[in-house]
């Protein structure tokens, strides 16, 4: 009866109505949007709602991938601001439990790891259920050395997520751990999670970007290759996977297409790693002029970072130390660094300063605690065994050079050639 | 209808604060600045270039440039690079590609960071135009420092004797070429690289030759604290008197929504009339009336809630709003057009029964009479059926409340547009119960006073079907328009 269909009516036309909007909803979600767009899109939320702690979150999040992407640390700074509104906004509950997570998210990438983990434990409090905290606090339990506690954290993360959102996490913690076979193996399969989620993107050339490092630290070149392209792939222009093209070309010897790269990478973004690497390249090449430019770039980023309060301290007291120069700064940066975080890679600079100003005894101190995980990083290794000879102990110098070198005989663009000539020296003097 | 005005007032209250003043650009970013001014005989182009300190130092490094206006080297290197940048600029008309031509250019080294230099290069560049008139596409391209951060600003003018007809470039600049960069949370550097102008000539325009413009005035960056968004969060707390306001018009909104046509109230009365209840009857009757009814606009927000946590939200927010709004416009036509047309028409179904069951076929809320629309009067009142009629009186959510809701929703303020609905269920709940008593006293008046009042029967059911549409509209407008090329 015409009746019924009329009461019918209004209530299926908003039913279906209803239906369309997931539908629709879902269809635009299989789009990318560039993350422009998405900072886009979230500054009109919050302007349309400036007290909308959902839309400051999400803007906050939007900001933390442009300032990955882009490299642009003062990105952070708005994400911090976007964040921190966030959590002005609400107090409690799963809304507060992520502003806290950005907000230590921040921390993690400005290498402020205590904040960020007391951070990130606030957030868990406020949502135990809440996943992304835990894998933050994990993050930055590594940073600080305490690789038990970030080992229980991600093992609460995957029972929160199942195994494979920590898979990428794991892989690094993994290979920290002396197991480099089980840790590509996870980050493949990070990869692989990464492209099913989104084949294009910054996360996907994030995590290619991951792989490509763990294969060259294992020594695999082509597979590093491989890993880099197919992070351009995800992101073209991206500088990460640009450095990581020319460390290999530089591995491979081929010195001048790295030099090439190099110089594109710092076009995009001049990272004082990037600048110091180029400057190695030009060493290898003879081409002094050219390097001496880079390393006084590196020294240049330092200063200002200095000024900025921001993040390179390690790098810098890395760099240092590795070209001698200011040696009693490196050592003192290593030292400030120790304070921030105890963690492996923190000793084995502290090493190298030390070794580098003199001090092996105590240089093979802070190297046992490098080592105490049994990486299988051949610059470590390489750390360890100079320290060794200095000492005079030429058995251990010569196991961790050859065992540098069999890692990965291409491990460093100048040190690699140096491990072999010591090594060679080793087995002459016996 | 009037909840969504205050609702939108509160957004564009919040849409004007002031933009902050604070660098955003990290010391390593290189920005650019191209206005664009095109007159009947030649497009000039005012460029800047403002380099952080570690770009400058580099430049330094690559130049021998030295930091210091007065000396030696700075001329022929502003010089040079003007010529240099040049050749990445691209000014096109169709395959031409029109050269640029170096009018003047300065340098100047404002410090940055600690004192660290940075460098600012400004240019004025010309290119004649081919002669003749009609409107013409110019292209413009900037392909200095590919993928480097910066701020990227393209600004185009007409000059004398040329008027732009079309544009993707604003006529207005936002940094006082790249003296001031006005940016917050919500105003990220622009990142325009290229634009294309179509401009009109008027016909045998002689332009005078224009004397070479003078280089940019080039300034050195404002330097502002950014503590502007503690500004911000002062500014953004909305009164607490449009909120008031706002639940007060939710409430009064609810209230006529009961007095229009359709939706429970009819079975209330009838049932009430028909079922000789009590006061008691009428209040439990208008309740479960009320809260299934608030419990359907929940239900359907809640779903679109729950979705919106699980769905990227900047993929589904605009979707939602444009469906919306779409929805809202299009119920709001169909009840508009029903009810202008429907005069008369509808009025067979309008028969009264013996016992007053009053049926009223004009709004889409009628599914409860509808349904119940066989003689359930003359039977003892059961609290059982009173809530199931209730529920299937209420239980459909009405236009009127979604449209409260879905505003609220297209604002993305969820926690409101749920408060806003119970404000509004409130005022329905008070006058269906008022209306539910009225029936049990004086039956009779009530009918007649429903049925013969001419505002009541047309015009307010005209008026909201029509402010429906096009606030309908409105919301799917809005929805579209981030996607719009800006």
């Amino acid at each position: 009866m015409s009746k019924h269909a009329r009461v019918g009516g209004p209530a299926r036309l908003i039913l279906a109505g209803a239906a369309l909007a997931l539908l629709t909803a879902t269809v635009v979600s299989a789009q990318e949007r560039t993350t422009d767009q998405i900072v886009r899109f979230h500054q009109s939320r919050v302007a349309a709602d400036r007290d909308d702690p959902l839309a400051h979150n999400r803007l906050a999040a939007a900001y933390i991938r442009k300032a990955r992407e882009s490299g642009d640390l003062t990105y952070y700074t708005l994400a911090e601001q976007a964040a921190q509104r966030g959590a002005d906004l609400v107090s409690r509950g799963p809304a507060a439990a992520t502003a806290n997570t950005l907000l230590a998210t921040v921390h993690v990438a400005r290498h402020e790891f205590r904040q960020a983990l007391s951070r990130a434990r606030t957030a868990l409090d406020l949502n135990p259920a809440d996943a992304a905290p835990q894998a933050v606090a994990g993050d930055a339990l590594v940073e600080l050395g305490d690789y038990d506690e970030a080992a229980r954290t991600y093992a609460r993360l995957a029972s929160l997520t199942g195994p494979r959102n920590p898979a990428g996490r794991l892989a690094w913690l993994r290979f920290l751990q002396g197991d480099p076979a089980s840790a590509v193996a996870g980050m493949r399969q990070a990869v692989a999670t990464a492209t099913a989620a989104n084949p294009i993107g910054e996360p996907t050339a994030w995590t290619r970007v991951q792989l490509g490092e763990l294969l060259f630290h294992t020594g695999d070149l082509a597979g590093a290759e491989a890993a880099y392209r197919d992070a351009l792939a995800a992101l073209p222009g991206y500088h990460a996977a640009i450095a990581g093209t020319a460390r290999v070309a530089a591995a491979r010897g081929r010195l001048r297409e790295a030099a090439d790269h190099y110089h594109k990478a710092l076009d995009v973004v001049p990272l004082p790693e990037y600048a110091a690497a180029l400057g190695d390249v030009y060493t290898r090449i003879g081409r002094e002029p050219e390097a001496r430019k880079q390393y006084a770039l590196v020294e240049y980023i330092g200063r200002l970072s200095a000024l900025n309060k921001t993040v390179y301290n390690r790098e810098l007291a890395l760099f240092l130390a590795d070209h001698d120069l200011r040696l009693p700064e490196a050592l003192e940066l290593a030292r400030k660094e120790l304070e921030a975080r105890r963690d492996i890679y923190t000793y084995d600079v502290l090493a190298w300063a030390l070794y580098k100003n003199g001090q092996a005894r105590e240089a093979q101190a802070a190297m046992t605690e490098a080592q105490r995980l049994g990486t299988q990083d051949a610059r470590l290794l390489f750390h360890a065994g100079m320290i060794h000879r200095a000492l005079g102990e030429h058995e251990p110098a010569r196991a961790a050079l050859a065992r540098a070198l069999s890692l990965n005989p291409h491990f460093h663009v100048l040190h690699a050639s140096m491990a072999a000539g010591v090594l060679a020296e080793l087995k002459a003097g016996r | 209808m009037k909840a969504r005005v205050v609702v939108a007032i509160m957004a564009m209250l919040a849409l004007t604060t002031a933009a902050a003043h604070a660098h955003p650009l990290g010391n390593f970013s290189i920005s650019h600045y191209a206005g664009l001014e095109i007159n009947a005989a030649e497009v000039t182009v005012r460029y800047v270039i403002d380099m952080a300190e570690i770009p400058t130092f580099q430049e330094l490094q690559d130049t021998g440039l030295v930091a210091d206006v007065g000396h030696a080297s700075v001329k022929p290197w502003s010089a040079g690079k003007a010529r240099a940048l040049a050749e990445r600029l691209r000014l096109e008309i169709g395959d031409r590609r029109l050269p640029l031509e170096v009018v003047s250019h300065e340098t100047i080294f404002p410090p940055g960071a600690g004192g660290l230099p940075t460098l600012k290069l400004g240019v004025v560049y010309r290119a004649a135009l081919p002669a003749g008139d009609g409107p013409l596409e110019v292209r413009y391209r900037d392909e200095n420092f590919p993928e480097r951060a910066g701020w990227k600003e393209i600004v185009a003018r007409a000059g004398a004797g040329a008027s732009l007809v079309a544009s993707t470039a604003p006529a207005t600049d936002r940094s006082r070429e790249l003296s001031d960069y006005p940016t917050d949370l919500i105003n990220s550097p622009p990142q325009d690289l290229e634009a294309r102008v179509t401009f009109s000539r008027a016909p045998g325009a002689v332009v005078a030759t224009t004397p070479s413009p003078a280089p940019p005035a080039l300034r050195p960056n404002a330097q502002v604290a950014p503590n502007a968004f503690a500004d911000l969060v002062a500014r953004s707390q909305p009164g607490v008197g449009l909120v008031a306001l706002a639940l007060l018009t939710a409430a009064v909104l609810g209230a006529f929504h009961a007095l229009e046509p359709g939706h429970g109230k009819t079975v209330v009365a009838a049932y009430l009339v028909g079922s000789r209840g009590t006061a008691r009857h009428a209040l439990v009757l208008g309740l479960v009336v009320t809260a299934s009814h608030t419990a359907g606009v929940y239900l359907l927000g809640g779903i679109t809630f729950y979705a919106s946590q699980h769905v990227v939200p900047e993929r589904l927010y605009p979707w939602l709003s444009l469906v919306s709004g779409l929805m809202i416009a299009g119920v709001g036509l169909a009840l508009f057009l029903r009810r202008f047309g429907g005069r008369g028409a509808e009025h067979g179904h309008d028969h009264h029964h013996g016992h007053h069951h009053h049926h009223d076929h004009h709004g889409p809320h009628d599914h409860g009479d509808g349904v119940h629309d066989h003689d359930h009067g003359h039977q003892p009142v059961s609290l059982r059926a009173l809530v199931a009629l209730g529920v299937s009186g209420g239980i459909i959510p009405c236009p009127a409340a979604l449209v409260v809701l879905l505003t609220a929703l297209s604002m993305h303020r969820v926690g409101f547009g749920l408060v806003l609905i119970v404000a509004f269920s409130i005022g329905l709940a008070a006058v269906l119960v008022a209306i539910g008593i009225l029936m049990v006293y004086a039956g009779r008046l009530m009918t007649r006073f429903r049925d013969d009042g001419p505002w009541i029967r047309r015009w307010l059911p005209l008026t909201s079907s029509a402010v429906m549409t096009l606030l309908g509209l409105g919301i799917a407008v809005q929805a579209v328009a981030p996607w719009m090329p800006r």
